[in-house]
């Protein structure tokens, strides 16, 4: 007990020792005030400042380094578009578009087929993307039959469909208009193989895209009642 | 003098108030000075973007009809050109799959190269030469953008986080890569970009994912798989716009989510589907 | 000869220093030279290793979308949970100042210090971001994310431990008390926030549920006393500092926590296998069949549970067997049980992929090699641990400090040669 009165008594002492400098060293001239207030102020202002600097360091460091999702997303939107919307395209390509319209393809974009079109669109004459018609095996990513596919979508065995592979010399791709070939003109019996006549230095030459085949092949599309033009077709 | 009362004397009045002044000067200086989000955000709105898009208009939902999808791919293909994401067909912001049922009951899904050059007539999954189908269907997969995000709680950096439109996005710039959100996700829907690549924001090492095409988005166009879909089997759109066909759907479709005992509160919904799809 | 080559020396003056270092190579018996140029040899490949993994060399490491968490993962989760075993295991020492155990004083704080400073090489290596990770936890902190907190508390730990360290060689003895005490109640919480990691992710249920965290535990404590285990026999063999209580003393001592974290891992690994197979979660039961029957079970039936737990035991129990050797042959095959056991835990979790074909995901399985360069830095990582613990092992004073009474009076410097046999 005696220890906590003695420690109290000293703590009272050292207290009152120091109030009593405190007070002794008060200024007691106007010179001395004034003197004194300055040296105060000029310390609040310092460590004014140096919050202000640290403060704002601090400030400046959190806004750099900090968690600011919102400006993130910023970033996220502030990306360049590579697709655009299909109608721009009507704008140049109407009658494309106007084809389209009332086609069975009326849901399909035209960069489904053609690509991004972002940069064409947005400068057509210098971004002149010659836009070469996709190749028809692209027909095929869609219209190939396979285990999956909706029951009611139009899908062909391509390897044993008419013409496999040649897809655009029947259809049209933006009007999904189907051209049938035409039947033979003349009649068929007693007459040599298709191609002594129709061959390239021969009386009516094969028109592009089609090549020398057997006979088959050729009645297959240019026979009467030629019915293997959609084989497949579920 | 003797200064033992509490009065104030005109010294003491003089005293505080020289005291006070910087202090009150200080502080206000410094509260000028830390910047406000909202000036931020302004001064970083790049231009050409839509400064005027709000988030908190938006919330954004997908719907994917595996009835209606026929496995071409093209937004895989879409999405790739789009985004820059590696033609490696290990990275997939979307995927497409094939689901095969067959007469087991066995779900067999295949899923060459992610989709994007199509399927091949038959299924390539483990088990399926020789099974008999009962029936088979293409589900298009990607980023669920869960409301209870499992990769936004377990970032240890809050590199992910999800904005106001309801939009789960990576911040390139602070993403560690340490995976955590990859093996978090239960869809699969993240991965770390490869060295060699680089995403539209950052570089190789961080974390990427399907964005819902934000910058498409947010200049009111469509995602791109969206926009190349040729039979509408991906539907998108902005649930608190009344007019949006979405709506329509997620009402009507009688729509379901993936996983959902996982509790993550997907907001892409499926119709079409039969059975468990993992 | 005997030369006195004291910390201090060395970083003195440089020319001095290579002379010392030349007088060292010099002294030094043939076993030792020969084990340290081993040890030099595996660091140098792992630092070759640690050099090609970094930027951007990435399609270094075989991990993949499907399977992002390699072995790296596995050799940092090791290392990390054997620091805190190793505080686990010897805090009965100084903590309660049981005295049997105080040749372990400085010597588990030294080991679990190398453990967690290679731990920590090992993660920056397979971070791709290490310094974004200091910035990022700090300023945005994402107190959700278990890896934060383990971050946080690893951080705390190493700190802790590092002025364990620092104080015991520097004699603030009152300081090293209580970094005693902080560490050793950091080492509990923090192999809890590595479990919590694994434990929080509902898409991996091999991972998943409440069991994963006091399962890091009582491996960590397993993990620990093999390794002390080793370190003593080491002391033994070689009359290192303070070995005569070794083998009457601490070995039997280690021997005893030994079978008991053997038992609590037994225990553990049978109930993961039992409420796996028998779960109606497709995930887990089918992640647990491949570590039993599928792709996973040549390794979790030999390295994991013969090697790793049978045949330990056996030599732990068997009269014939308790000799000092027999002791420290439990502890190496604990050890690499245990490795294998980090192994197949991260391996397992993964090993179902959460979606059955994002891109091309193998199916049914996920498939993960890992590459020579991962492989390089986990055994540059191992060799980096043993040749650092045998360099302090051979400069610094590991006798234990005999408390208050005698602080001053211990002065056995390690490498001086027993008069009987000429070792170390």
């Amino acid at each position: 007990m005696t220890r906590i009165a003695a420690l109290r008594a000293t703590t009272r002492r050292r207290i009152a020792g120091a109030a009593a400098a405190v007070r002794a060293a008060r200024p007691r001239t106007t010179r001395g005030v004034v003197r004194a207030s300055l040296k105060a102020g000029a310390l609040v202002v310092a460590l004014a400042i140096a919050l202000f600097v640290v403060g704002s360091a601090a400030a400046a460091f959190y806004d750099q380094y900090g968690f600011h999702p919102e400006r993130n997303a910023h970033t996220w939107a502030a990306l360049e578009p590579s697709y655009v919307d299909g109608a721009i395209c009507q704008t140049c390509h109407a009658g494309e578009g106007a084809q389209l319209e009332t086609s069975r393809h009326q849901t399909v974009s035209c960069e489904a087929c053609h690509g991004p079109l972002g940069e064409h669109a947005a400068d057509p004459v210098s971004a002149m993307i010659p836009i070469e018609a996709p190749p028809d095996t692209l027909c095929a990513t869609c219209h190939s039959s396979s285990s999956g596919k909706p029951v009611g979508f139009p899908q062909v065995d391509v390897a044993t469909h008419y013409r496999s592979g040649v897809c655009r010399a029947c259809h049209d791709a933006h009007s999904t208009a189907v051209v049938r070939p035409p039947e033979v003109s003349h009649p068929l019996e007693n007459l040599p193989a298709c191609t002594t006549c129709h061959k390239p230095e021969g009386l009516k030459a094969l028109p592009a895209g089609h090549e020398e085949a057997a006979d088959p092949v050729c009645l297959g599309c240019h026979g009467a009642g030629a019915d293997g033009l959609h084989g497949g077709e579920r | 003098m003797n200064g033992t009362g509490p009065s104030v004397s005109r010294r003491g009045l003089l005293k505080g108030g020289l005291l006070a002044l910087p202090a009150l000067a200080g502080s206000r200086m410094l509260s000028a000075l830390v910047s406000s989000p909202d000036d931020a955000v302004a001064a970083a709105a790049a231009p050409g973007t839509t400064a005027a898009y709000d988030p908190a208009l938006h919330d954004w939902a997908f719907v994917c009809h595996a009835d209606r999808c026929i496995g071409c791919g093209l937004c895989v293909e879409a999405c790739k050109l789009e985004n820059h994401v590696p033609l490696d067909p290990e990275f997939n912001r979307t995927w497409v799959e094939r689901h095969t049922v067959t007469e087991d009951g066995e779900v067999l899904v295949d899923s060459p190269h992610g989709g994007i050059d199509g399927f091949p007539p038959e299924s390539t999954a483990e088990g399926a030469e020789g099974a008999r189908t009962k029936e088979a269907y293409f589900v298009p997969r990607l980023c669920m953008q869960c409301d209870n995000p499992p990769c936004v709680s377990v970032c240890p950096v809050s590199a992910t986080y999800k904005s106001e439109d309801g939009v789960v996005l990576i911040d390139a710039d602070r993403c560690i890569g340490c995976g955590y959100c990859v093996v978090g996700c239960p869809y699969g829907a993240r991965y770390i970009v490869p060295s060699g690549e680089e995403t539209p924001i950052g570089t190789a090492g961080v974390a990427d994912k399907c964005t819902f095409c934000y910058h498409r988005i947010t200049r009111s166009q469509q995602p791109a798989c969206v926009e190349v879909c040729p039979v509408g089997a991906r539907e998108f759109g902005d649930r608190k716009d009344p007019a949006s066909p979405i709506n329509v759907a997620l009402r009507d479709d009688r729509v379901r989510v993936l996983k959902p005992e996982q509790g993550t509160e997907p907001r892409v919904f499926y119709t079409g589907l039969e059975g468990e799809v993992g | 000869m005997s030369v006195h080559v004291s910390a201090h020396d060395l970083a003195a003056v440089p020319r001095a220093a290579l002379w010392a270092v030349r007088l060292e190579v010099i002294s030094q018996p043939r076993q030792l030279k020969l084990w340290l140029a081993f040890l030099s040899a595996l660091c140098v490949f792992g630092a070759v290793g640690a050099l090609l993994s970094l930027p951007p060399g990435w399609e270094v490491l075989g991990t993949t979308p499907s399977f992002e968490w390699g072995i790296l993962i596995t050799a940092y989760v090791f290392f990390a949970i054997t620091t805190s075993g190793l505080c686990l295991a010897s805090s009965l020492g100084t903590v309660f100042g049981i005295e049997r155990f105080l040749p372990l004083e400085k010597r588990h704080a030294i080991l679990a210090v190398l453990c967690l400073v290679t731990a920590f090489g090992i993660i920056a290596l397979d971070l791709h971001f290490p310094v974004r990770m200091v910035f990022g936890a700090v300023l945005s902190p994402s107190p959700a994310s278990p890896m934060w907190w383990m971050g946080v508390f690893y951080g705390v730990y190493l700190v802790f431990l590092l002025t364990e360290v620092a104080s015991m060689f520097s004699g603030h003895w009152q300081i090293h008390r209580i970094a005693c005490v902080l560490s050793s109640i950091t080492a509990v919480f923090a192999p809890l926030t590595l479990g919590a990691v694994f434990a929080v992710l509902a898409a991996h249920p091999f991972w998943h549920g409440a069991l994963t965290p006091p399962y890091m535990i009582f491996s960590a404590f397993l993990s620990g006393t093999a390794l002390l285990g080793i370190v003593f026999y080491c002391v033994h063999r070689f009359r290192l500092a303070d070995f005569e209580r070794t083998e009457t003393v601490a070995l039997p001592a280690l021997r005893f926590l030994l079978i008991i974290g053997l038992v609590a891992s037994i225990v553990l690994v049978a109930m993961r296998v039992v409420t796996g197979l028998q779960s109606t979660i497709p995930a887990l039961a089918d992640a647990t069949v491949a570590l039993i029957a599928g792709p996973l079970a040549l390794q979790f039936w030999i390295f994991r549970v013969a090697l790793g737990l049978v045949v330990p035991m056996a030599l732990l129990l068997a009269p014939r067997t308790r000799t000092p050797i027999g002791i420290f042959a439990a502890s190496c095959l604990a050890f690499v049980g245990i490795f294998a056991d980090r192994a197949l835990f991260v391996h397992a979790g993964q090993i179902v992929p959460t979606t059955a074909a994002a891109g091309t995901v193998s199916v049914p399985y996920a498939e993960y090699t890992p590459t020579l360069v991962e492989l390089s830095i986990v055994v540059g990582a191992f060799a980096f641990v043993a040749l650092a613990y045998t360099l302090a092992e051979r400069f610094l004073d590991m006798s234990p400090h005999l408390g208050h009474q005698a602080r001053g009076q211990v002065e056995v410097t390690a490498w001086v040669p027993a008069p009987t046999e000429g070792v170390l």
